[in-house]
Parts: C-alpha cells; structure tokens; sequence
C-alpha cells in the first residue's frame, strides 16, 4: 500500500478506481480506496489545493461510512469542515458539521459528535455569528440530553460571546440564563452565580431594567445563588437603576469584585454601566421605581408651573414662605 | 448502542422522510372563512400564542427552579415578540377591511382585542416589587467589632460609637493631637491592606470555586477511565494465558527433545549410508 512516491493526483486516481468495481473485483474495496484518499488530501493540504484536498477527505469520510466506520469518517468531515472554513465557505462549513456530528452519533459517540459541532462553531464565530450561535447551541442541548452538562460549559460561553459580540444583549441574557439551568444539573454552583450575574449584567446592558428586575426575582429563589457575591452585586446593581442613581450603579460595580471574575464581553459591558444613552429615569419607571432624584424635582417643578393642579402633594403656595 | 442523540437523529430523519404522509396541522382557523393576508397573520400569531401557554403549562409541574427561570424569561420573550405584532396585527387588519359586512368588521376587531388579553393572561411570573434584599452577611457585627466567649454573651466593640463619643471633658494637647494622626494614618494603612487581602481573598474564592466546577465535571470522567482500565486489563491478562499457552505448546522441553533425538537419529542414518557407500 506505499504511495510513498505517488504524486496526489496518481494517488487521488488509484483512490477512484478502488471505489468502482471491475471484472476481477466484483465489490469496491474502501478500506485501500480510504487510505488513498486520505494520503492524497493530506499531500494536497500541504500542496496548498484546499479545495482539492477537501473534496478528497469528503471521498474518504464515504468509503468509511461505507465500511462502517462512522468514527474516522467523522474525523475526516471534520479536516472538510476546518477546510471550507480556510476557504470561507461558509454554508458548506456547517454542512460538514452536522454531517461529522452525524457520523459520530452513529458510532454511538454522541459527546464527540456534540463537541466537533462547538469546535466548529468556535472556527467559524466571526465570520458567521448567527451559524455559530446555532451550533453553539446544538452542542449545548446534545451534551445535556446525553447527561453531560458539564462539558457543555465552554460552548455557553462561546454561544454568550457570540450574542454579546453582536449586540444581541437579551440574546446573550435568555443563552446565560440557559447556562445557568445547565450549571444547576451539573452542581456547578461557580459557574451557575456567574451566569445569573451575567444575566442580569446583560438586561441592565441592554436598558432592560424591567427585564433585568424580574430576572433576579426568579433566580433569587435558587438556593445556589442566595447569599453569594454575585446576588449581593446584582441586587446593587438593580437597586441602583431602580432609584436612577448613576453614582450609585458606578460604586457598586467599584466595590464588587465579582463583576471582573465574569466571562470578558459581560465584564467588559459591566465596567460600561450605566451607558451614557439610557434614560435612567425611564428604566426606573419602568422597573416600578419612582424615576430617582431627578424626576421628583421635575415633578415638583411642573407642579409649581402648573398652578392649580390640584396635587395634594405639591405645596400651596402660602407653605413656600 | 443508543443514545439519545442517535434517537432524535434517527427520528428526524424519519420524519423528513415521510413529512407527506403528516396530516396538516391547521392552527385555530378564522371564523369569518375568507381567507387573506390578515387571516394567514392572526392563525400565525395564535400558533405561537398556544406555543407560549403550553410552555406555561409546563412550568406549573416543574419544581427546578432554574428551569423555572429559563422557561418564565421564554415566555417573557414570546410575550413581548407578540406585543410587539399586534400593532401589525391592526394595520393589517384596516387594510383588509374593504369588502367586509359591518358584523365582520366586528367580529375581526374583537378577535384582535381577545387574542391581546390572552397573550396578556399567560403567566409570566412578572410583578413589579422591589427586589428582595440579600440576607446580610454574617451576624450583622460592624467591623471592628469581637465576639464574647460564652454561648449567649456577645460582646460587640462599635467604632462609630466610639469616635463619636469622645470624652467631654477632654480636651486636646499637641501630643494628643499627633497621637491622633497617627492613628488615622495606621488606620488608613490597615484599611488598605485589608482591601488588598480582601481582593486576593476574592481572587481565591473565584480560583476555588472554578477548581470546584472542574473537579465535579473530570470526576466521571475519571470514573469511565478506571472502568476501561478495568476491563483492558483484564482482557490483557487472558490475551497473555492465551499467548503462553500457545507458545508452550509450540515451544516445549518435551518437543525440543524429541526433536534433537530425531535429528541425531537422521544424522546417524546419513552417517551410515555415508560409510556404506563412501
């Protein structure tokens, strides 16, 4: 079987006529077709013709799958996928991915198929977020209907990161809170406080304090969060934009060391709070506060040029001497 | 061997295969029977409504509450998705008014109304109280304060008080005065380096708390290891019995005699003829 000295090409053709039958040879033989095929696309990578050689590892991933050997034909889809990625191949990209994770469930190895689609999606996250994100979270949802939430920590991350990167902040909140239900199933309760805390960093991002409110009222309950660092900063977070006190929100990011420990892009976007193009007053309002400091003064203002509003809360006039 | 990935990957493929044969699933159809692009709009916008409410559903049985969480900022999602369709709902609905009786008119008007007090009926777990105060850290001793020995007794040193109630009749001196700069300046280097104990402190806490995580998460893993070793080593041991056996029976004292026995035997009969003929 030593191609050693066969060009890729004379090795790509002793690969096809391996893969037909002839007179002598009444069945194809792809065990020798795959090891041609595998040599020739390693010699066209290192030849620079990726296109070639991804053609020629997609060939090799068929004869595997042909003689059962979804394992190897798995791997194999995953030097196509890495490849279509170099070539910015985009669609094709995540073809081969689902096509390895495919192979890989056959072969009864459904936390590898799960994990060749996060590192792909990995590969692909700047180039096409939106494809990423789905395969992010397809690995997550494997890997815990297979029990294996654990493992699918990091690609809660990468799937957050996406969302964040793409300014899609109630995106990246509802992919935390997901993270943190996976972190309860897998008791791991760091992990689970940290991404509730990026939860609420993200609505609070977003101007969302309503949305952020609620979802500390519903996570307050876990018993994982409560008493932690992390509620503690939340907590001063949202009572901070729920009295509209901009000084306020900025000394509880100042004194809370939990914040820096977060994921970068949720750090990141809490050193930022509060954005200098959120109304305040109207999230706290919102948030069923009372619009801070500066609302009340402005109530009491348009009370006095209102004249007789009648509000048995404005003074009359005889009280301003 | 199956997993539930296989399963579902499996299944799917079943159902693309044989989608045709599916019966066509018409949500809610309109009373009013004519068919156009507000119709085709509502019957969308009440699939999903009827998504939400099962969601909803399903939450009152779940006792996790982190899933609870999950599942109530979903709804919350689908809810303000709708709300923010049902003025394209309207618009849409006064564009296709023409052709319509007066009675249908109504009729589309309050389906609207009905399905906006619907989406707002699914529960969401939403109220808008202030959010619950974390418990307080500790007894709720101020700092600098120490506890007493016994069981009951505690015995708590309050430093505002202290300050605050200097003696009345003291009056200060210049010693007393530097003596009291000092203090304040040791006392500010002291609060410094506790800030920067409790900064390596915290950077500790987070250090353990994701060793925490990563030892829960390689534990099975482990587990499965040990068991593979297992089994490797046991069937290594019965490969190599079978092993043994097979070269003993090849390679064995007694063959090895019989063999040299025979070959000095065809020796010795070479000899002979040798001599006989030689």
């Amino acid at each position: 079987m030593g191609g050693g000295e066969m060009t890729a090409d004379e090795l790509l053709a002793k690969a096809e006529k391996k893969m037909t039958t002839t007179l002598t040879r009444w069945k194809p033989d792809y065990e020798s077709a795959m090891l041609y095929f595998d040599e020739a696309a390693t010699k066209l990578k290192q030849a620079g013709r990726k296109q070639e050689a991804m053609i020629a590892w997609e060939k090799c991933a068929e004869a595997n799958e042909r003689t059962g050997n979804d394992w190897h034909a798995g791997k194999h889809l995953e030097q196509c996928a890495s490849l279509a990625r170099d070539l910015a191949l985009h669609d094709q990209v995540v073809a081969y991915a689902e096509r390895a994770c495919a192979a890989y469930v056959s072969a009864g190895r459904a936390q590898r198929g799960a994990e060749c689609l996060g590192k792909i999606a990995r590969l692909i996250d700047e180039a096409a977020p939106d494809e990423a994100y789905d395969l992010a979270s397809r690995a997550c949802e494997m890997l815990e209907d297979d029990g294996k939430a654990a493992n699918a920590r990091d690609f809660y991350s990468l799937a957050g990161a996406i969302r964040m990167r793409q300014e899609k902040f109630a995106d990246a909140a509802e992919t935390m809170l997901r993270f943190g239900a996976s972190c309860d199933a897998a008791n791991a309760h760091a992990s689970l406080r940290k991404a509730y805390l990026s939860a609420v960093v993200a609505q609070l991002y977003a101007g969302n304090g309503a949305e952020a409110q609620q979802l500390y009222a519903d996570v307050g309950e876990i018993d994982a969060f409560q008493d932690s660092d992390e509620q503690r900063c939340a907590y001063s977070l949202i009572s901070a934009y729920r009295d509209a006190d901009a000084d306020a929100v900025r000394s509880a990011i100042a004194a809370s060391n939990a914040l820096t420990f977060l994921d970068a892009p949720f750090a990141r976007a809490a050193r930022k709070l509060p954005r200098p193009g959120h109304d305040l007053r109207a999230v706290s309002i919102a948030m069923g506060g009372d619009g801070g400091v500066l609302a009340a003064g402005e109530r009491f203002m348009d009370g006095i040029g209102g004249g007789g509003g009648g509000d048995s809360d404005l003074p009359d006039d005889e009280d301003l001497t | 061997m199956a997993n539930s990935a296989d399963i579902i990957l499996r299944s799917q493929g079943l159902l693309k295969k044989y989608e045709h044969y599916l019966p066509d699933e018409k949500p809610m159809a309109p009373v009013t029977g004519k068919v156009d692009g507000f119709t085709t709009m509502f019957s969308s916008l009440q699939f999903n409504l009827k998504d939400l409410i099962a969601k909803a559903e399903e939450i009152k049985a779940e006792k996790n509450k982190a899933a609870i969480a999950t599942a109530n900022a979903e709804i919350r999602r689908g809810k303000n998705y709708l709300r923010g369709e049902l003025p394209k709902l309207r618009k849409m609905m006064e564009k296709k008014m023409r052709g319509l009786t007066d009675e249908e008119k109504e009729e589309r008007v309050s389906q609207v109304d009905n399905f906006e007090y619907q989406i707002e009926c699914v529960p969401d777990g939403v109220n808008k109280a202030p959010p619950k105060a974390p418990k307080p850290r500790g007894a709720g001793n101020d700092a600098g304060g120490g506890t007493g020995g016994g069981a009951r007794r505690h015995v708590t040193i309050n430093m505002e008080d202290l300050e605050k109630g200097e003696g009345v009749s003291m009056e200060h001196s210049k010693e007393s005065r530097a003596f009291r700069d000092e203090f304040e300046e040791a006392k500010q280097r002291q609060d410094e380096g506790l800030d920067e104990i409790s900064k390596g402190l915290s950077v500790l806490k987070n250090l353990g708390g994701e060793m925490d995580d990563e030892i829960k998460r390689q534990t099975p893993i482990l587990d499965v290891i040990d068991e593979k070793l297992d089994s490797t080593t046991s069937e290594m041991r019965t490969a190599n019995g079978k092993l043994k056996k097979v070269i003993t029976s090849m390679r064995s004292t007694r063959n090895f005699c019989v063999d040299v026995i025979l070959i000095f035997l065809i020796l010795g009969i070479a000899m002979f003829f040798f001599n006989s003929f030689g």
